[in-house]
């Protein structure tokens, strides 16, 4: 079982409201946004420097008859932006590094990708 | 119960065997969420006391008892699983140290171990460990 709250930019990016809206300003780093690194294939080269918008919410894990605090960051960014990446990339965020997990395509010009600290398990 | 969890209280790296620090996070029907600072943990539950029927003992019938205990292990780390197997060992010699619980019960058997995974911000996991605590008292009688 899993409790999560979703962020309010999912919801609005998934509206009809954002079809045919100019999503850049969204991604402006006066407004929502800030500056991340992100490398499709972890360790080659220099990163790409890309805008998206963070978000952590908290997030528990029911592990048999015991609960634990754990933490669900996020990063929407464009599509473009991030075209390619699978749960093998890796993104650097206000320095932290986080490795993708999930690359969710919301088919509005935006993805959703679901990160974590911790290099992918198995 | 007390003697199951100051038991497991003792678990403590670099000592009796010992691997991990346990004994700094053990808890007795803890329902509180754990959090990263507190792993490795183990929550200790005595979920059911089945009574067997056809006991004996005279004018004091005595009756046998079967305690199931649950014991949760959580971890949180780099290397998940092998703390959380390293923490199960160390469970396993705190009972070994003495299966009756200083003469409380006549032995303590395993049932079966579950494995629980899941990543998001942290890798956690967990092990539930069951074990069968038998013991027996008269009719009625505190234990």
């Amino acid at each position: 079982m899993e409790w999560r709250v979703t962020p309010p930019f999912h919801n609005f990016f998934r509206s009809k409201q954002m079809l045919g809206t100019n999503i850049d300003i969204f991604f402006s780093t006066s407004s929502f946004a800030q500056t991340a690194s992100f490398w499709v294939i972890s360790g080659s080269g220099n990163g790409t420097t890309i805008n998206v918008i963070y978000d952590s919410q908290y997030s528990l894990n029911v592990l048999g008859n015991v609960a634990y605090q754990n933490d669900k960051p996020t990063a929407i960014c464009r599509t473009t932006d991030v075209s390619g990446s699978t749960p093998q990339s890796l993104i650097v965020i206000g320095g932290v590094t986080y490795y993708i997990l999930e690359v969710q395509n919301e088919g509005t010009g935006t993805t959703t990708l679901v990160l974590s600290g911790k290099s992918i398990n198995g | 119960m007390n003697a199951v969890k100051t038991r497991l209280q003792g678990i403590v790296s670099g000592s009796g065997g010992y691997s991990n620090n346990l004994g700094t996070h053990t808890y007795l029907w803890r329902t509180v969420p754990l959090d990263n600072s507190e792993c490795p943990a183990v929550v200790i539950r005595d979920m059911t006391d089945v009574v067997e029927e056809n006991s004996e003992g005279g004018n004091e019938p005595l009756t046998w008892h079967n305690l199931e205990v649950h014991f949760d292990i959580v971890a949180a780390d780099n290397t998940t699983m092998t703390t959380l197997r390293s923490c199960l060992e160390d469970i396993e010699t705190a009972i070994r140290v003495d299966e009756t619980w200083s003469s409380n019960a006549m032995q303590t058997l395993p049932i079966d171990n579950s494995v629980y995974m899941a990543q998001e911000a942290d890798i956690v996991g967990g092990i539930l460990m069951r074990v069968s605590i038998k013991y027996r008292t008269i009719k009625f009688e505190a234990n």
